[in-house]
């Protein structure tokens, strides 16, 4: 039986592991809510520019620009997006883990990594993946997204690369998080008609007579640049938001466990005082025995 | 006289969405005017102020760079960013002008060079619009 001092302290060290771990929790709620403000706020933008290239690569030649094209040959290049911190439950393992469900051996051994992420990095160079760039060191994540989209239209257009995904955790609420993977590039290649689209406005198919200005291949570079890079940012906020309740949930587990311990610790506590109280009275009533 | 609806839309909200009678946007090739029955136009825009004409009032917002796409329903804008002339503050904008001035100074180069660039740009356009805000009241 451990004295009760010793219970005491075990008592003391549980209280403050947990008022640790609710301050943790307060924060990383805060923070969630701030970033799944940020993820909401930037949807009709997504939704209003996806609709634009569609609606604009529809009626135009796709030879137009090296980012339209289909390129035979190349790399798979993936952008793992994960967090720098720990300390958030399984939400990096879990989508490392999807990872290799949705890509074959080959595919994963032949493909070329770009990490946002100190988390996705080490898991990545541990297991000797080729990794071509990490932007994990500045925060915050979203004033990388130039460089990161400069880097994939350089790559895709020079035709280093064949197909651009995008994995990342997306947030569903701060209960659930869902590894999702997104293909970005090529372009006609992808769904617009994503399911979460609210707006659902008519785009007619007449070929009516747009006027562009200044020119088709000017526009098309910066529509299809914004486009991509529109899609990162989409696809970072909603991982920060990830993030953040990944973190608070896994802080009020902590927390939920250390109450339960320090309920248990107190229980022991308390029955080695008691029996240390029924041992003296049984000590008094033998001595007075004794004597009389 | 007759209105259209305009929306603007920034990757942090929808700035504006209204029937207006009038919008004047800086595009690439210089500034446009859109009045309703406009033909079909897709468009770059770039930094500078964009004005709204709805009856007698007049309101103008300081954008960044995006794209502008006209078809017969109504005129959408994408922007980086668009603020209303109510929302700046003077101060501050001449500060993050000079910052900006001083960063090119030490001449900058490659992602720091862009951004400082486009802080001046901005802070310019922002200024320009809070004076003319002044001239009218």
């Amino acid at each position: 039986m451990a004295s009760d001092k010793l219970i005491k302290r075990r008592i003391k060290s549980a209280k403050n592991i947990a008022q640790i771990t609710k301050a943790m929790q307060m924060v990383a709620a805060s923070k969630m809510k701030k970033a799944q403000n940020l993820a909401l706020s930037g949807r009709p933008y997504a939704e209003k520019i996806a609709e634009m290239v569609k609606k604009f690569i529809k009626n135009i030649d796709k030879n137009l620009h090296p980012l339209l094209n289909i390129n035979q040959q190349g790399r798979t290049l993936v952008i793992l997006m994960t967090t720098n911190k720990g300390l958030c439950g399984g939400l990096n393992n879990n989508l490392y883990k999807k990872l290799h469900e949705w890509f074959s051996k080959d595919e994963i051994n032949n493909a070329v990594f770009a990490t946002l992420g100190k988390k996705g990095e080490s898991l990545l160079t541990h297991n000797e993946y080729k990794l071509v760039a990490d932007f994990s060191e500045k925060q915050p994540f979203y004033s990388q997204i130039p460089a990161l989209t400069t880097l994939v239209a350089n790559g895709y257009s020079s035709g280093e690369y064949r197909r651009v995904y995008v994995v990342f955790n997306n947030f569903i609420n701060a209960l659930t998080q869902e590894p999702v993977r997104n293909l970005i590039l090529p372009i006609s290649e992808l769904n617009f008609l994503k399911s979460n689209q609210s707006v659902k406005t008519k785009v007619d198919d007449s070929n009516e007579d747009f006027i562009v200005e200044p020119s088709i291949d000017a526009l098309l570079d910066t529509l299809l640049f914004s486009y991509l890079e529109n899609q990162m940012r989409d696809a970072v906020y909603e991982a920060e938001a990830s993030e953040h309740s990944a973190r608070m949930l896994a802080m009020k587990y902590a927390t939920d466990n250390a109450s339960e311990l320090i309920k248990l610790l107190t229980l022991e506590y308390n029955k080695a005082r008691q029996e240390k109280i029924t041992y003296e009275i049984a000590d008094m009533v033998t001595a007075r025995l004794a004597i009389n | 006289m007759s209105t259209f609806l305009l929306e603007i839309v920034t990757p942090v909200q929808v700035a504006f969405t209204s029937l207006v009678e009038m919008v004047t946007v800086p595009s690439a090739d210089g500034t446009l005017g859109i009045l309703p029955r406009h033909i079909s136009l897709f468009s770059q825009l770039v930094e500078g102020e964009l004005k709204i004409k709805t009856g007698k009032d007049e309101l103008y917002l300081a954008i960044g760079g995006g794209f502008i796409e006209v078809t017969k329903e109504k005129v959408m804008i994408l922007v980086t960013r668009a603020v209303n002339a109510l929302q700046l503050n003077e101060q501050e904008i001449v500060e993050a002008k000079q910052r900006a001035e001083i960063a090119l100074k030490n001449k900058p180069s490659g992602a720091s060079l862009v951004s400082v660039q486009t802080l001046l740009q901005q802070s310019i356009t922002d200024l320009k619009i809070l004076r003319r805000r002044k001239l009218h009241h």
